[in-house]
Order: C-alpha cells, then structure tokens, then sequence
C-alpha cells in the first residue's frame, strides 16, 4: 500500500463531511454564568476615574484621595517574583495583576504620598537557582519589599529573610512562604484550605467519615496530613487517597474515596484535577459532597465541566457580593486598567492584587518619608485585624496557624456552585481555632 | 499508546520518547476544535497550530461535530507523523541509537514546550477545555466498586487494535515488507522496496495511534496537560518493552495488566493500614510496576548483544584529554579569579553552572565513554543532595554527610547499572529513565524527605564554606571555590581515567562488546564500574545542591530535568570533558542565562521550544556536539595556516 492510497480515502472522508459537519446553533443563548457574584454597583458608567465611583466601604477607603492624582516624585521600588514562563506551568497573571495595581496606585491614588510605585518584575521560569538569583537581584536593587506570586521552590525566600526584605502575599506554595519570618500571607494556601473544608464538613454537615485526596506534591502532602491529624482529632474517621502529581488518576481516586463510604469528600488538587474529579464524581453517582481548592471555581474551567460541576463546593477566602465592596472596586480596577495587559479579573492573579493593595495601604500608613524593609516588616508583625483588600482581616503575629508562622489571615470562606453560579456558603471559619 | 511505540521501533529502530508528545499535540486540535457549549452561539472550530512564527490558531470550520474534528486531527496526526519522520528521523537512519533518543528528546522538548505556551493562552489553561468523552460515560457496578464501561471499551479497542495489527503486520504485503527493511535495510532495497516509503507509512500509521489514543484517553481521564500527557510515554514504554517492542499482543496484556496492577494497589493501600508512613502511596503505584519492568527486562537480557545486533553508525568522537593538570589548573584558577571579582549573581551564575559540570560529567562518562545510554543521572543527584540535607539536619558534619551521601548513591547507582549488564541501547534507555521514576515517586516524594529547609552550613578545618550571606556577600565564593575545587578533581580524575587502560576497555565496551569480551574485558564488571563511576560523579553534584540551595523538593530532580541533563551534555559533546563543561555554562541559571541578562531580563516564550529545535540541529548536522565540531574548526585553521 502506498502512501497516497492510504491518504486519498482520509482526505476525501474529511472533504465529504465538511459539508455537514458543523454542529447546530441554538436559537438562544443559554450559557450558564458561573462568574461570582458581582451584585454591588459602582456607578461608574461614565465616571471619569475609579477614585470618583469607588464604593465608599471599601478597606481602601482610607487612602483613596476625592479625586484621582497621578504620583510624579520620586520613586519607591517594589519587587515581584514569579513563575511567568516555565516547562511545567506558567502564571503570568499574577505579574499581570501586580502591574494593574501599580498602574492604578501610581495614576489614581497619587502612588505613596506622591511617590509613584516602581515594578521590579522577576521570572524564576520553573527554576530553583532563578528564584535565588531573583531575590538576590531584589536584594541588589535596593526594594522595599516583594510581592510573591506563585514561586513553587521558594529558595529565593531565605535570601530575603537573611537581608530583612519583607516578602508578601502571593500564593503561598513553599514551605519558606508560609514559614519564613519576613514573609506575610494573606491567603490559608493548601493547609488553610483543608482546615476550612475539614471545619465545615465535620460542624455543618455533621460528617464522621471524610476521604481526603491530595496530590504527592511536598506543601500538599504536608496540608493533608495536617488536615487528617486535626480531623481525627474531632473524632473523625479519615481516609487519605493520595494522586501523584504527574498524571493521578483522578477516576481510580474518587473510586477508591467512595469505597470508604464517606459523609464529604476534600479534594486537594491542582486545576488540572478539577475536571477529571467532577466528571467522575458524575459518572460514578458520587452524592456526598466533594470540596475542592478555589482554583477548581475558576469560571472557565466551570463551564468546561458544565453541569458536572454543580453542587461542588470551594473554599474562597473572601465574601462575595453584596457584603464586599472590594470586589466591586476590583473589578471596576479591573475593566479599566487590565485591558492594557489583557488582564483577566477572574483568575489567580487576584490573590496578587490583594498583596500589592494590602502592601500599599501599609506603606501609605508608614509614610514615604519612613518607608523602609524594616520599617514595613515591623508595620505587619504589629498588625492587629487590620483590613485586607477583598480579604479577611490579617494579623501578622505568627500565631494565626500554628507551625505556620507567616500565615496572617488564613481564615476561609466557602461557597458551593449552584444553577451555575457561585453563592456563599459560610461565613468566615476561624480554622485555626478548629484545629486548636 | 504503546503499540504506537512498537510500530515506529519495527519502522525505524526509534524508540520515540515524543510518542506521547505528538499524541498530546493531536488531542490538543481535536479538543480544541471542539471547545465551544453545544448549546450556546460560540463557533469553536480553531485548529492550534505548533509552529513557531505561525498564528497560534487558525479557524477551519464552525461548530465542528465529533467525527469532523476527529477526522481533521486525524489527519493532522498522518502529517506530523511524515514530517517527523522527514525532518528528524530519517536523516538519522544511520545514526547511532543516542543520536535518535537525543533528536526524540528534541522533539519532546518542542511540543511539550510550544502546547505549555498555546494552552496559557486560553487564560485557565489546558484545564478549561472542555474534555468530553467520546465514549459513554455509563459504568458497571462490580461489587462495591464502580467501574467506567469507557474503561471496558478503551480495553476492547487497544486488544481490536493489536489482533488487527498483528494480522496486517504478519500477513499483508506491507507488514512483511516493514519486517524485512527493519531486519535488514540493504537486503530489502535489493528486492525493491523502498525502505524510506514504508518508513513513512508506519510514521504516520503510529502519530494516528497516538493522537487518537490519547483523544480518548483524556475524553475519559478528564486530563490534558502538556507536560504530564507528554509524560504518558513513561508507562507505554514499560508494556513496549515488556513486549520487547516487537510483539503487540504481548505489549497489549502488558499495559492492560499494568493499569489494572495500578488500580488494585491504590485500593489495597487505602483499605490497609501495615504501609509505613514513609512511603508515598501515589508514588508507590507509579512506581511499582517500572520495577517489575526492571527486574523483568534484567532477567530476559543477555549478557552479550547477539551477533547480528550491528554497531550501528560512526560512534562520538572521544578526543584523549591533553594536559588535564595545566587545563584543570588554568580552569580552576580562572573561576577562583572570577569569584572574588564578579558580582554576587555571576558567583550564582558560576556555581551552577559548576554543579551541572560535574553532573554532566557523569553522562560522559557513562554515555560518551562506555555508550550506555543513562537517564538516571539527575535522579542519583537528587538522590545524593536529599541524603546530604537528611544526614546533615540529624547532625551529622560537612563533610561526613556529604560523603556517607556519595557512598550510598553509589550503592545505588550500582545497582542501577546491574540491568545494563543485560540490556543495552535503547532498552537500557527506557530502563534507566524507569529507575530515575521510582527513585522520584519512591524516595524523593516520601513524606520523611517533605521541606528539607536550612542545612547547616559546611565548615571545614573552622573556614565556613556557606553559600548564602548577607546583602552583596551573598552567593559566597568560598562555596563557589569549593565546587571549583570537585570540578577540577572530577575532571581531572575522568582525564586520567580516559587516559588509561580503564578508559580504554570502556571504549572498548562501547564499540563492540563481542570484541571486547573476546579481547579479554570483562565485559559486566567494566559496566558496573562505569556505572559506579558515573554515579560518583553525579553524587559530587548533588551534595553540593544540598549546600547551594535553601530549601529541596523533589520537584527540582523531576525525570524531565534528567532528559534536559543528557540533552545538554550531548549538545555539549557527549564523549569529552569539555563537553560536560559547555552543558554546565548552557544549564539554566548558569552562566549563559547571566549572559544573557540574568532573570529579570525578559526571558523568551519560546526558549524551550527553540532548545528543542536546536537539539535536533545539533544531532543531525554536529553529531559530535559543539565542543568537538569547534576543536575541528580550530584543527582546520591551523592546518591552513
């Protein structure tokens, strides 16, 4: 058989059915939504800035200046590490978010009294030695501070720590991150997440028997065991079902969870289990409720899942709607400044943009005038409940999450996917007391 | 995915570590065509496009229904499969088998690179496509437990899929006439067929396979990712080879077995309670049946290649190391010099290239020298650092650590190399890239290595050789002149050992073993030696790591930086010390990146996409690799001088 005789009839097979090979369209549109609920209205159709139509509860609100000034002093430099590109996942979102803020400070809010902000952006493209050199090259240019975005090695933290630069926000994913003594977080990460859905399942739906599933990934392995050792503690029969991080098998996972019997389900999973674990859920008529990281809510991966995804439940870290301000002014910071970065507001990088905002109005607290690491790092260890931008209030004391020092706020909030929409479940849970 | 592995070694004598890869980029088309809500107005339809310098997308056919999509990634699969196979494998026909596990590496690296860049485009990534199955999504209750009847149906089309291929392969004019060109290339040429023709065909024939195999893999797995789809090989390599690529009923029970092996632990190791809590239960089952495969593949080789298993092609090009001790003296004197003048990121920048030297090294060793072909070094490294951290956060002194580290990856690397006394080649290949996955999954994930953070610094004789400092003293260079100092005593050592009559037998191994076992060598022992050798040298590095970097994951010795360690030290030259030296300036974070602006200079989207096409480059048009194709540029200036 030649090539050609192979290729003709494939060829004409495709050419014959292009003819009807298109699916029909609906007459209507009948997409589900599953944004989060933005039901707070800024009124800022036609306003000319932000600043002139930002909700007054705002936690910005106490730097926001009545009309928008643009910064022109001198510059205060901030740094930002980040896995933008790199064999294993990009994130360039969260550098993305760090940019609007910047560029929304330095033209509305009149940047640090005057003092416009000044990026420092830094990639660690997958690489341990990178994110040293990073944080070096931060140490090298003098900044106040960095904000973290997504840096799995961390190995750049220690060299901050050892020069006294504060480190803050971001997601934290290393051990340094939720560790180190220079590092602030206002998001539980993986450990908080655990703590929070664990909460919920054993108060609210009363449940005795979890399963827990977690990737073998090190801060994973580690939040897991910390959620068993908490759960059992409140007399809970917890089975662990561990994936490995490179291709787990999702379906053998739930399988295996469903075969304990249990009353709820936390599935610790990167965003690339989201869906496998809510189609199989689906498939096999999993009923009890299966709790997954925020990252799983991401609207585009909802509507891929479609409506195996409903009834899921997700920590959020933040309360939606009506009772947040922030998430209005966010988005309205969102529309104006991200189109210059084809910024998407719903995404990863709004755990960067609360970093960036939390660090800005602690620098506006600070003064310009007094702006310094040390000066910055003493503002967050005495920090007391002080408001977090589309968060809940931190106190940087070290004492939030026990073994977990940096951990300022790592409070969570739950909200369960409903008619293709994304409603509050709980309130805040304190997952520290829970796990006291 | 497997019996695609065996089609293209019948073809071509390749075992494509891409198969996987090729099969992600297919599914990447079909999926991506298909991404749009059936009941909503989005048109869908946009083919992905790999090539660099072409518009990511381009739009073919609204709304496309599953057979139009299928049909046109199919047909995509038949393309990149001819021009694989005309742009890389097929001026590599003659080529030794590094050459092609290199240029299959090159391919990887490029689809896996380029799908990682167009799925971040979509915003959530490859995990918002919409992966839906184009199997019934029923299941079947069996007992307490649930199984998917797609997993039913996958199974009946891998068995349908290999009776029918066994009968094309065994009975059709083609099939005999691709096992005649595979046995014997001239032989077939003489009766008139056209090596290259069907070359082509089982090309095409195998992308199909593995496009449609892992389009139906992620319609009921719900993943599609590139680096982990691409990594898929992994396992169909183990049936392949326990298949011993040739037989597709073999290979076929052998996956199935393996999968349904897979399942049945991780539901024993959720319902019992005797596993110790050091083991990594994921890890376990990934690991698990790679050493089966191992043990397996140890027992079925022979200690000597049969003796129509030709050498095949011209082999590396080892140049004999003039004046080691002027060279290392020079070398070491320059990078102490460079230490003490440049700034705090260049000593970065220096040390890490100097560790990846001296990993590189063992790759030279083992595979430029003795021509067994090691996936397994950047896991010894791992292995050494994780063991040093461990010794030294119990208290154990620099350099007690660091060497009670050494002697059991030694230990280990040893018995790594006790399978390469039977196999050779490609299998021991697949071998070594089995064992680098379970000392991964095995060890490196287990949760008694989990945040390895703060080692003590090293001290010796009271001098404290700590890398990290304060301020610009950062990156300290009395570590920077301690990994100098074990790059010139590995070099230098290796010089000495090409220089002598164990050198000699390693080469001599590496050309032929028959000649050589009949020369007298022993052939096992000189294996094992290298094995040894090589491991030693990886072990040098990696216990530096410990030292040089805060805080280990097993992340950071993951089995696709073992693939970028040998890909680098080929580019290199992969049978000279130099070599091991122009891999360690090219390792990322190394000198190179400083040269090229550090890591705040605007790193390139496509840096490892370009890497892989260079890669390819490099092993069709300087098979030497760059430090011996420079060593004749400056051999032919002279002469014309």
């Amino acid at each position: 058989m030649s090539i050609r005789k192979l290729f003709i009839p494939l060829l004409l097979t495709t050419a014959v059915v292009g003819a009807a090979c298109s699916e029909a369209t609906p007459s209507k549109t009948s997409a589900p939504s599953t944004t989060p609920s933005n039901d707070v209205a800024t009124k800022c159709d036609g306003a000319v800035s932000v600043v002139a139509c930002a909700p007054k509860g705002s936690s910005l609100a106490p730097v926001m200046p009545k009309t928008a000034t643009r910064a022109t002093g001198t510059p205060i430099v901030i740094g930002t590490i980040n896995q933008d590109t790199g064999a294993a996942g990009a994130f360039p979102e969260l550098t993305v978010a760090d940019k609007v803020a910047v560029d929304f400070i330095n033209t509305e809010l009149n940047g640090v009294d005057g003092h416009p902000i000044e990026l420092l952006t830094c990639n660690t493209n997958f690489n341990a030695d990178l994110s040293q050199s990073c944080a070096q090259q931060m140490v090298s240019d003098e900044v106040v501070a960095v904000v973290g975005g997504i840096d799995i090695w961390g190995t750049g933290i220690k060299t901050l720590e050892n020069n006294g630069i504060p480190y803050v926000g971001g997601i934290p994913v290393s051990f340094d991150a939720a560790r180190s003594p220079v590092s602030f977080q206002f998001s539980g990460g993986t450990w908080g997440a655990v703590l929070g859905m664990g909460q919920y399942a054993i108060e609210t739906l009363k449940a005795k028997k979890i399963a827990l599933i977690y990737a073998e990934f090190g801060p994973i392995t580690d939040s897991a065991n910390l959620g068993k050792r908490v759960m059992e503690q409140h007399d809970v029969e917890v089975t662990l079902v561990s994936v490995s991080a490179i291709n787990g098998d999702m379906v053998q996972a739930l399988n295996t969870a469903a075969q304990a019997k249990p009353d709820a389900v936390i599935a610790l999973t990167a965003d690339s289990g989201c869906q496998p674990a809510m189609q199989t859920a689906e498939q096999i008529g999993f009923t009890a409720p299966i709790m997954y990281t925020g990252a799983c809510a991401a609207p585009k991966i909802l509507d891929a899942v479609g409506a195996a995804a409903e009834g899921s439940i997700f920590n959020l870290e933040a309360e939606l709607g009506s009772k947040n301000p922030d998430n209005a002014l966010y988005q309205e910071i969102a529309k104006r400044y991200g189109p210059k970065y084809q910024y998407e507001a719903q995404g990863a990088g709004t755990v960067s943009f609360r970093a960036m905002m939390n660090l800005y109005s602690m620098l506006r607290k600070i003064g310009a005038d007094n702006v310094s690491p040390a000066s910055i790092l003493a503002a967050f260890r005495a920090s007391k409940d002080t408001p977090s931008f589309f968060g809940h209030p931190y106190t940087c004391n070290g004492r939030q999450l026990t073994g977990y020092g940096a951990m300022c706020s790592p409070q969570q909030t739950l909200g369960k996917l409903k008619q293709g929409k994304i409603t509050q479940l709980t309130g805040w849970l304190d997952v520290q007391a829970f796990a006291r | 995915m497997a019996i695609g592995l065996v089609i293209t070694f019948r073809a071509s004598n390749v075992v494509n570590f891409a198969h996987a890869a090729m099969g992600m980029y297919v599914a990447f088309a079909y999926y991506g065509m298909r991404n749009f809500d059936v009941a909503s107005t989005e048109r869908g339809g946009d083919l992905v496009l790999p090539i660099i310098g072409l518009p990511s997308r381009v739009h073919i056919v609204d709304r496309p229904t599953v057979f139009t999509a299928l049909m046109i990634s199919l047909v995509l699969a038949a393309v990149l499969g001819l021009v694989i196979y005309a742009l890389v494998f097929r001026p590599l026909r003659n080529a030794p088998p590094l050459a092609r596990v290199i240029a299959s590496l090159g391919v990887f690296l490029y689809l896996q690179s380029v799908m990682q860049l167009r799925s971040s485009e979509t915003g959530a990534g490859s995990a918002s496509l919409q992966l839906k199955s184009l199997l019934t999504t029923d299941v079947v209750r069996l007992g307490d437990v649930v199984v998917p009847t797609s997993s039913f149906l996958l199974a009946g089309f891998a068995i349908a899929a290999a009776v029918v291929l066994t009968i094309v392969y065994r009975y059709t004019r083609f099939g005999l006439a691709t096992r005649a060109a595979a046995e014997h290339e001239t032989g077939a040429m003489l009766i008139g067929l056209s090596p290259d023709r069907l070359g082509f065909l089982n090309w095409v024939i195998a992308t199909v396979f593995a496009g449609l195999a892992v389009i139906l893999v992620a319609g009921v797995s719900g993943r599609l990712e590139p680096t982990e789809t691409s990594l898929l090989v992994v396992p169909a390599l183990a049936a392949a080879l326990l298949g011993r690529l040739d037989n597709f009923a073999v290979v076929t029970v052998a996956g199935l077995a393996i999968s349904m092996a897979q399942s049945a632990l991780g539901t024993f190791q959720a319902r019992s309670d005797w596993l110790p809590d050091w083991l990594p239960n994921g890890g376990l089952r990934q690991a698990l049946p790679v050493v089966v495969i191992l043990v397996a593949i140890s027992i079925r080789g022979a200690q000597l290649p049969t003796r129509e298993a030709l050498v095949e092609g011209r082999l590396a090009q080892s140049p004999v190391p003039r004046r080691p001790l002027v060279a290392t003296l020079l070398l070491v004197g320059l990078g102490v010099v460079a230490l003490f003048t440049l700034d705090e990121l260049w000593r970065l920048a220096i040390v890490v290239s100097v560790i990846a030297a001296i990993i590189a090294l063992s790759s030279v060793v083992l595979t430029g020298y003795v021509g067994q072909i090691s996936l397994a070094q950047y896991a010894f490294a791992g292995l050494s650092a994780f063991t040093t951290a461990k010794l030294a956060l119990n208290g154990v002194a620099f350099p007690w650590a660091p060497l009670l580290a050494i002697v059991l990856t030694v230990a280990v690397g040893v018995l790594v190399g006790l399978p390469a006394v039977r196999v050779r080649g490609m299998t021991l290949a697949v071998a070594t890239i089995g064992a680098a996955i379970a000392i991964e999954q095995l060890v490196f994930n287990s949760p008694s290595l989990n945040g390895l953070t703060d080692v003590p610094r090293p001290r010796l004789f009271g001098i404290d050789l700590g890398f990290l400092g304060v301020g610009r003293d950062n990156f300290r260079p009395e570590f920077g002149v301690l990994a100098l100092v074990a790059l010139g005593v590995s070099g230098l050592a290796v010089a000495n050992w090409r220089r002598s009559s164990t050198g000699l037998r390693w080469l001599a191994v590496r050309s032929n073993e028959r000649a050589a076992a009949a020369a007298g060598i022993n052939v096992s022992a000189t294996k094992l030696n290298a094995f040894a050798v090589s491991s030693l040298l990886a072990a040098i590095g990696g216990a530096l790591l410990a030292y040089e970097l805060p805080a280990l994951s097993p992340q950071q010795f993951m089995v696709v930086g073992a693939l970028a360690v040998l890909a680098l030290t080929y580019l290199g030259g992969i049978a000279s010390i130099s070599g091991a030296l122009i891999a360690g300036l090219m390792a990322s974070g190394g000198i190179l990146t400083q040269l090229q602006g550090g890591a705040t200079a605007q790193a390139s989207s496509y840096q490892f996409a370009v890497s892989g096409v260079v890669l390819i480059a490099v092993v069709i048009l300087l098979p030497d690799g760059l430090s011996v194709g420079a060593r004749r540029l400056v051999e032919r200036a002279r002469a014309r001088a």
